[in-house]
């Protein structure tokens, strides 16, 4: 390319011509890089599909069969899941979904990290706890801004102690579970034993007959009550020795978020696992060595006669042991107390740039409200003795067709309780499970080590 | 003294009929300043060659333990949109958390038990199948193969093998009398840490151990044995000594294995019970992504690359000047 200049003399000429080449060039480069930046910024606004990434938890198992429209590789239970997506991926060919999947206990972390990295996921699943401090770091949308007609017919204690933060809605509810007590029926016809046991009184007696050494190498390995209290699934123990603190007239956090570990419940409730374990020995040991979910193999192993379980794990469970074999009990209390639970609410959020997306914020709503369906809801019960979050859900005939299928909805609806929302709640549990740990494995004194351990929870939240 | 041509004779032959360097009036002409940009393209050559591997080192290590020794001075917290800066406060903060300090203790004695049963067992194996024994490359394998399994993997299998009411092994040892609570006693559970990482690292000690005899030379034996030295004398002038460099990769690769070792421990025990098995580690990993104090957590880190670092230079220190 020429560029003419006014020049005196022809060396001139060609060092101003040097000179303009090279302001042209720079003014070129300029130019294209502020095109490129401004196309940034603002993305083109074309027509054709969305598409939504959604982060699943791995144990799921659901994503081979959605990518290859194989729901016989999809575990029986998440085919509620598989279902709905399938319909919503029928009735919206414009939208195309991808997913993530991540290990259970670090999905939030997943999350945040891709947040922080500026490419989250649209779509991610988590427990209600996980919801206040994504939401607090603004990591996750107010589902409030989008239209939608039904939040009135949602279980409003659900809506408004698990799945809202400062009275904006960020989660969409699925189905609910409880936990209670599980019992191998066999096992209590065996010792006698007609009805599962009501009171710690009741079970303490009956943990007593059902404790047994079946081998004969002179250690029990059957035992009359198990629970998860192990630092290997934290933050189970806390959700699941909560229901025994709320019938108590309990709490595990003040009205600003404090985590509590030291008043008279939880004194009360350390006392009577110690006592268990070393007194009455009927705690198994098994409780603090085991991972999240493995009630599953120690109940179908008959390691456990009864045991404090979520109502999650019934299918795989009464898929080990056959459907009359596993009764299911509310959760003990102490006498005179009303039984409580601890309410698993799981939900699905939306990260911020996704709701900011005027393409990508809708469609995922979009999705969001098939989750949240009724129609999920039933799926839920068919497939996984899910409880219903909606009230127009509860009056279905589904959860009369099976008497188990209609406690379980009748019972989470009465008694559950979401986790609530802690600070620091991870350090907390920690905190509280080696407290536990400590004062029935090491027998170390109640009072002593719960004041000692609330100390250092604090120490923490001042640090 | 005669001097050594630094070219075969042939290479610095002048084809028959191609220009020479330079003109008689001592110009140079343009195939010379071609030699000269070879000449320097040589010199730059090698720095291209090892440039990509360079820039790796520099993105994935070196940045990232920048990175990470910045935010050790700040209070980054995954769930906070607002980072400060807290000079060494996070330093101050470690020295005293009695949790951490314990965590530097379990690491140490599983540093200490691993690193000499591994090596001990390590050299036992590779002298036993160093030798011209049957099936020889099969038990070389056999003992290999516990390497060949993820951490993960092989943490679950034992923690199932050996859990309280329902393991294969303790069952079977309770068959014998035998009860032993695993995970329930934290020595027991500290203990048992070390069986995993020994049972699955002990076959890499070999490996390194079995590479390094198969260097020496057989001639020194031959020699020893004429001398009149039995197996014990031959290992202890011939062998050891002359096995000190691998030893000294085996411990410096195998301590900083244990010193950063989360896997075993939270797949075996989750650091409990009542967290009394946490390693630095398991200690680290839980103060950033499940307490998510991203600051805290970078602060164990440079800690732990602190301890390796003084561990690696103590060991090759210890060397005699000969063999570094």
């Amino acid at each position: 390319m020429s560029i003419r200049t006014r020049t005196s003399s022809p060396r001139a000429a060609s060092a101003a011509a040097a000179a303009v080449s090279r302001r042209a060039v720079l003014r070129g480069a300029t130019t294209t890089l502020g095109a490129m930046l401004a196309s940034r910024k603002a993305p083109a606004q074309t027509a054709g599909p969305v598409t939504l990434t959604l982060l699943l938890w791995e144990h799921w198992k659901v994503v081979e069969g959605l990518q290859k429209n194989d729901p016989a590789t999809v575990p029986r239970r998440r085919l509620w899941f598989y279902e709905i997506v399938k319909r919503f991926e029928g009735e919206h060919r414009d939208i195309k979904l991808q997913y993530q999947t991540a290990n259970w206990n670090v999905a939030t972390q997943t999350f945040i990290a891709a947040s922080q990295a500026g490419n989250p996921p649209d779509l991610v699943g988590a427990q209600s706890q996980d919801n206040q401090p994504l939401a607090n770091a603004g990591y996750v949308a107010d589902l409030g801004q989008f239209k939608y007609g039904e939040w009135d017919d949602f279980n409003q204690a659900v809506l408004r102690e698990a799945c809202s933060v400062d009275g904006k809605i960020v989660s969409m509810p699925v189905y609910l579970t409880s936990t209670g007590l599980g019992y191998n029926k066999a096992l209590l016809a065996q010792a006698g034993i007609k009805e599962p046991p009501r009171t710690w009184d009741d079970l303490i007696r009956a943990g007593k007959a059902l404790t047994r050494d079946t081998r004969g190498t002179g250690r029990p390995n059957q035992w009359g009550f198990g629970c998860e209290l192990s630092a290997a699934s934290t933050p189970n123990p806390v959700s699941f020795t909560m229901p025994m603190i709320r019938s108590a007239g309990g709490s595990i956090v003040d009205k600003d978020g404090r985590g509590l570990m030291d008043t008279p419940e939880h004194r009360r409730l350390a006392k009577l696992l110690q006592d268990m374990y070393h007194e009455h020995r009927i705690l198994a040991p098994e409780s603090f060595t085991m991972k999240a979910n493995d009630e599953v193999d120690l109940f179908g192993a008959k390691a456990w006669a009864t045991g404090i379980v979520i109502h999650a794990l019934l299918p795989p469970i009464l898929e080990k042991m056959g459907k009359d074999a596993f009764g299911f009990a509310p959760y003990p209390t102490f006498p005179g107390n009303e039984p409580r639970s601890y309410s698993e609410v799981y939900g699905f959020l939306m990260s911020s740039r996704a709701a900011k997306d005027p393409r990508r914020g809708p469609a995922a709503f979009e999705l969001l409200k098939a989750i949240g369906s009724v129609d999920a809801l039933l799926l839920a019960a068919k497939y996984q003795f899910g409880a219903p979050s909606r009230r127009s859900a509860l009056a279905n005939p589904i959860y009369k067709s099976d008497p188990l299928l209609g406690y379980l909805a009748d019972y989470t609806f009465k008694t559950a309780a979401p986790f609530p929302f802690i600070k620091e709640v991870g350090f907390y549990s920690e905190t509280f499970i080696e407290a536990l740990n400590l004062i029935v494995l090491q027998r170390q004194p109640v009072d002593e080590t719960l004041r000692r351990q609330q100390a250092r929870y604090e120490a923490r939240l001042r640090r | 003294m005669t001097s050594v041509p630094t070219r075969p004779a042939a290479a610095r032959a002048v084809p028959a009929g191609r220009p020479t360097a330079a003109t008689p009036s001592g110009r140079v002409r343009p195939r010379l300043r071609a030699l000269g940009r070879r000449a320097g393209s040589d010199r730059v050559l090698p720095y291209l060659l090892v440039a990509p591997a360079v820039l790796l080192v520099f993105a994935l290590t070196v940045y990232p333990t920048v990175y990470v020794l910045q935010t050790s001075f700040t209070d980054r917290n995954l769930m906070r949109t607002v980072t400060r800066a807290v000079g060494f406060q996070n330093y101050a903060d470690l020295a005293t958390d009695e949790l951490a300090l314990r965590a530097l203790g379990n690491t140490a004695v599983f540093l200490v038990g691993s690193l000499a049963l591994i090596l001990a067992l390590g050299l036992a194996l590779a002298l036993a199948l160093n030798e011209p024994v049957r099936g020889r490359t099969f038990f070389r394998s056999v003992v290999v193969l516990p390497w060949a399994l993820t951490a993960v993997v092989v943490g679950v299998m034992w923690r199932w093998v050996l859990m309280p009411d329902i393991g294969i092994g303790n069952y079977l040892l309770a068959g014998l009398g035998v009860n032993i609570s695993f995970f329930l006693d934290p020595r027991a559970a500290l203990a048992t840490m070390v069986v995993v990482e020994v049972w699955r690292s002990t076959g890499y000690g070999m490996v390194l151990m079995l590479a390094g005899l198969q260097g020496i030379d057989a001639a020194l034996y031959e020699a020893a044995r004429i001398d009149g030295a039995g197996f014990w004398r031959a290992l202890r002038h011939i062998t050891l000594p002359l096995l000190v460099p691998t030893l000294l990769v085996a411990t410096i690769l195998l301590s900083i294995r244990a010193v950063n070792l989360i896997d075993i421990p939270l797949v075996v025990t989750g650091g409990g019970p009542a967290r009394l098995t946490e390693t630095l580690g398991l200690y680290m990993w839980k103060e950033s992504f499940a307490f998510h104090h991203i600051g805290y957590g970078s602060t164990v880190a440079i800690v732990m690359f602190a301890i390796n670092l003084v561990l690696t230079v103590l060991y090759i220190r210890s060397l005699p000047r000969g063999g570094r």
